[in-house]
């Protein structure tokens, strides 16, 4: 016989398979029932680590998912996947996933690197994913404080006692100025995009710090936070107007965020990484439960916590468009002890001048 | 003598429940609530009652912090479900979207989609008859 299909080749080791793609221009990973990767053709420092390093956060959780059904299941899996090469630049692959059994189970994934033509593709599919996701929270988001409203402009009218409306009065303000918020939010969103058409130019994290401070002038005094800069990346070549909003935002959540016992120290920073400049925020604040909803951090409109008002619209927001420009956004967290924002910025093309 | 039916609300939004109170307040709807803000606190709270305090019916909101109100079903299904069938899993929204009906009917455990705001005629009409359907001896 000289077929067989990879699920029935007992009796081999495992690592009898390994050379097997070792020539191959696909990549391919060999990953045991936790997940570990046992190895990869295109780079054995890997070896022995998560896969889940290795993929985008916001993919995590439905790739696990996905494994565990290959292996639970012995269900063949076909899918895009995002992954980290070694100089930290994303590469997208068409994979696919199956099972194979040794001297114990493990999940093959064999995929293949996507070229210009499909990756447009995939970027408009993912586009029309975001937009439906949008449309759809965007109406709750408004419909919600809108119900709240009609029901309590036919309560109002049936309180007898004159506290009891008072109540419904400040709840039907709430529901308002809810609204507004949210708008304010959307419309945001929609015209930043407008930026987009700006050229870049040489822009210094310091002047995009001091101007962060300057918007968030109520909140750091509310908040008092004590802050720790080093540049080690003085400047870069990006827009303006969307570096100062990724600043702002990153700075104004870690603020909004602080543990309400512990004064809030903030720790802002930029190095080079491979072709990057990493701009970090630092906070010793509330922290997340990434592990498990961190799947939920970048979407529009998902909130990770009710102890803290917010629209859960701006993450979406420059998670997008540094999506866009090549870079990307590294998390991460621990309940209680605080979060670190890490923006893979990428140089942009300045035009250049006649 | 207990003929109110004993029900779990799980919302986030502090003028939903206000609303809720003021209704059955108002309206004299015989039911006596439970709140709670969010699923994870819902689930806490159903793991330590005991199986003859166990809601006649849980009524949750979709969109919420962390777990939404599908998660919270998924939760449930896999906890508490099989051991308290006589207990109906409502879902109740502002909007109303059809991919959220389409998950309502395919939910092994969510009995129905309620559309807030709730009156005394979603009670009445939508609810009531079917929970004495389950509870009839």
């Amino acid at each position: 016989m000289n077929t067989m299909l990879p699920s029935q080749c007992s009796g081999l080791a495992i690592s009898s398979y390994f050379s097997f793609f070792d020539g191959s221009p696909d990549h391919c990973f060999f990953l045991d029932k936790s997940l570990h990767i046992l190895h990869y053709n295109k780079n054995s420092s890997l070896v022995g680590k998560s896969f889940s390093r290795i993929v985008p956060l916001f993919d995590k959780k439905r790739h696990s998912e996905r494994l565990q059904r290959v292996f639970n299941k012995q269900e063949a899996q076909k899918f895009y996947l995002e992954v980290y090469g070694e100089d930290s630049t994303c590469i997208k692959l068409e994979v696919s996933a199956f099972l194979v059994k040794a001297e114990h189970d493990c999940c093959v994934l064999v995929g293949q690197e996507v070229s210009d033509y499909r990756e447009r593709n995939m970027d408009l599919e993912q586009k029309n994913q975001y937009l439906k996701e949008f449309v759809y929270n965007a109406t709750h988001d408004l419909r919600s404080p809108l119900s709240v409203l009609k029901s309590f402009v036919d309560l109002i009218r049936r309180f007898d006692d004159e506290k009891k409306k008072e109540m419904a009065l400040s709840q039907m303000r709430e529901a308002t100025i809810n609204m507004e918020k949210k708008l304010t939010g959307m419309s945001d969103l929609v015209t930043m995009n407008k930026y987009d058409l700006q050229p870049a130019s040489l822009i210094s994290f310091k002047g995009i710090f001091t101007q962060s401070q300057y918007l968030l002038m109520n909140e750091i005094r509310d908040a008092e936070p004590e802050f720790f800069t080093n540049f080690e990346v003085e400047h870069i070549h990006y827009i303006g107007a969307h570096l100062l909003s990724i600043c702002q935002n990153l700075l104004s959540n870690a603020i909004k965020y602080r543990k309400p016992d512990v004064p809030l120290c903030l720790n802002i920073s930029t190095k080079r990484e491979g072709a990057f400049v990493v701009f970090s925020v630092k906070d010793n604040g509330m922290g997340m439960d990434l592990d498990n909803f961190g799947h939920k951090l970048f979407k529009p409109f998902q909130r990770l916590t009710s102890a803290v008002k917010g629209t859960g619209i701006a993450l979406s927001m420059i998670h997008n468009w540094i999506k866009r420009t090549g870079g990307r956004i590294e998390v991460t967290s621990e309940l209680g002890k605080g979060s670190e924002f890490k923006v893979y910025l990428k140089e942009m093309d300045v035009p250049v001048e006649v | 003598m207990n003929n109110l039916y004993n029900i779990l609300f799980v919302d986030d939004t502090e003028s939903n429940i206000f609303h809720i109170n003021s209704i059955i307040e108002l309206d004299h709807l015989p039911i006596s609530p439970s709140f709670k803000q969010n699923p994870a606190e819902a689930l806490e709270y159903l793991r330590q009652l005991k199986k003859e305090d166990f809601p006649d019916c849980i009524i949750s909101d979709i969109h919420m912090p962390l777990l939404d109100g599908f998660e919270f079903a998924d939760q449930y299904m896999i906890e508490f479900h099989l051991q308290n069938p006589e207990t109906l899993f409502f879902i109740a929204s502002s909007s109303y979207q059809p991919s959220d009906i389409e998950k309502v009917e395919r939910h092994p455990c969510i009995e129905a989609f309620l559309e807030k705001p709730m009156d005394k005629q979603i009670f009445e009409k939508h609810l009531f008859p079917v929970l004495d359907m389950v509870l009839a001896p």
